[in-house]
């Protein structure tokens, strides 16, 4: 008898338990290497030299005093596990993008990166 | 006894292994966009901080916009988090359709702060909201907008 309660109470627990988990990530690419900011001098960098470093932005923007160039790429990283009741769903999105600021004569007059791509995780839902 | 016992715990069995897969489902689902947006309040001082300083503090802005006569610098973080339950009879093996029920409850709230300067690179005014303080359920199920 109590032979027979642990296979049922097993086979109640592998069925409760039973699922799947799938991991998935997604990347927006752009090349852009941070280590070539060094090159880039404010107040003398024009637009087009930033251009041939660092390639097509990936949005311009008007700014009041002149424009801005955004060069972003993103990592995204998702976790779904499908139990039989309880389904969990986590995705976790994180980007790189430097951004530059020019005057209007398109002379560099700063610029703000943020490295963050790599701090996408997999993960549940807390 | 034991028989009816038994034949309980078989029922149950039953109905947990085939009838409750697809039956009930409980879905929570967490998205989650930017890194944290962390305020230094002693670095951004209005009338003070300039643009090159904002921008060594906390890095690339995530959206960048004119505004008037200024420029507006946002740095944001999105968090999305999603409650779904669904009730449902499978009858497709009896009758071409099913029975089924479902509720669901998403909530987006973003840490935003926005900082303005004016054309001299210099910080006129900040805001920061922090979404992500208010509770899941009490912000949902609120009447404010």
């Amino acid at each position: 008898m109590r032979v027979k309660f642990y296979i049922l109470t097993v086979l109640m627990i592998t069925t409760l338990l039973s699922g799947c988990l799938v991991i998935g990530k997604n990347k927006e690419y752009q090349p852009f290497d941070s280590t070539e900011l060094d090159k880039l001098v404010p107040g003398q960098t024009e637009a087009t030299e930033v251009t041939e470093i660092f390639g097509a932005p990936s949005k311009v923007v008007e700014l009041a005093n002149g424009n801005a160039y955004v060069y972003k790429r993103t990592v995204t990283k998702g976790t779904m596990c499908w139990l039989v009741l309880l389904t969990f769903g986590n995705a976790e999105k994180q980007h790189d993008q430097l951004v530059f600021f020019f005057d209007l004569e398109d002379t560099l007059t700063h610029y703000g990166l943020s490295l963050d791509a790599d701090k996408a995780e997999y993960g549940f839902p807390d | 006894m034991d028989f009816r016992i038994n034949s309980l715990f078989v029922s149950i069995m039953v109905l947990v292994s085939v009838l409750l897969p697809g039956c009930i489902t409980y879905q929570i689902s967490k998205y989650v966009e930017g890194d944290e947006v962390i305020v230094p309040k002693e670095k951004l001082v209005v009338g003070k901080t300039t643009l090159e300083e904002a921008l060594s503090v906390l890095g690339a802005p995530d959206k960048v916009a004119k505004v008037g006569l200024e420029n507006l610098l946002v740095y944001e973080r999105a968090l999305l988090y999603r409650n779904r339950i669904k009730v449902g009879i499978p009858l497709s093996q009896v009758a071409r359709g099913s029975l089924s029920m479902a509720g669901y409850g998403t909530l987006v709230r973003y840490d935003s702060l926005a900082l303005f300067f004016n054309t001299e690179g210099i910080l006129s005014h900040k805001t920061f909201a922090e979404g992500s303080s208010h509770p899941y359920f009490k912000t949902l199920f609120s009447d404010k907008q």
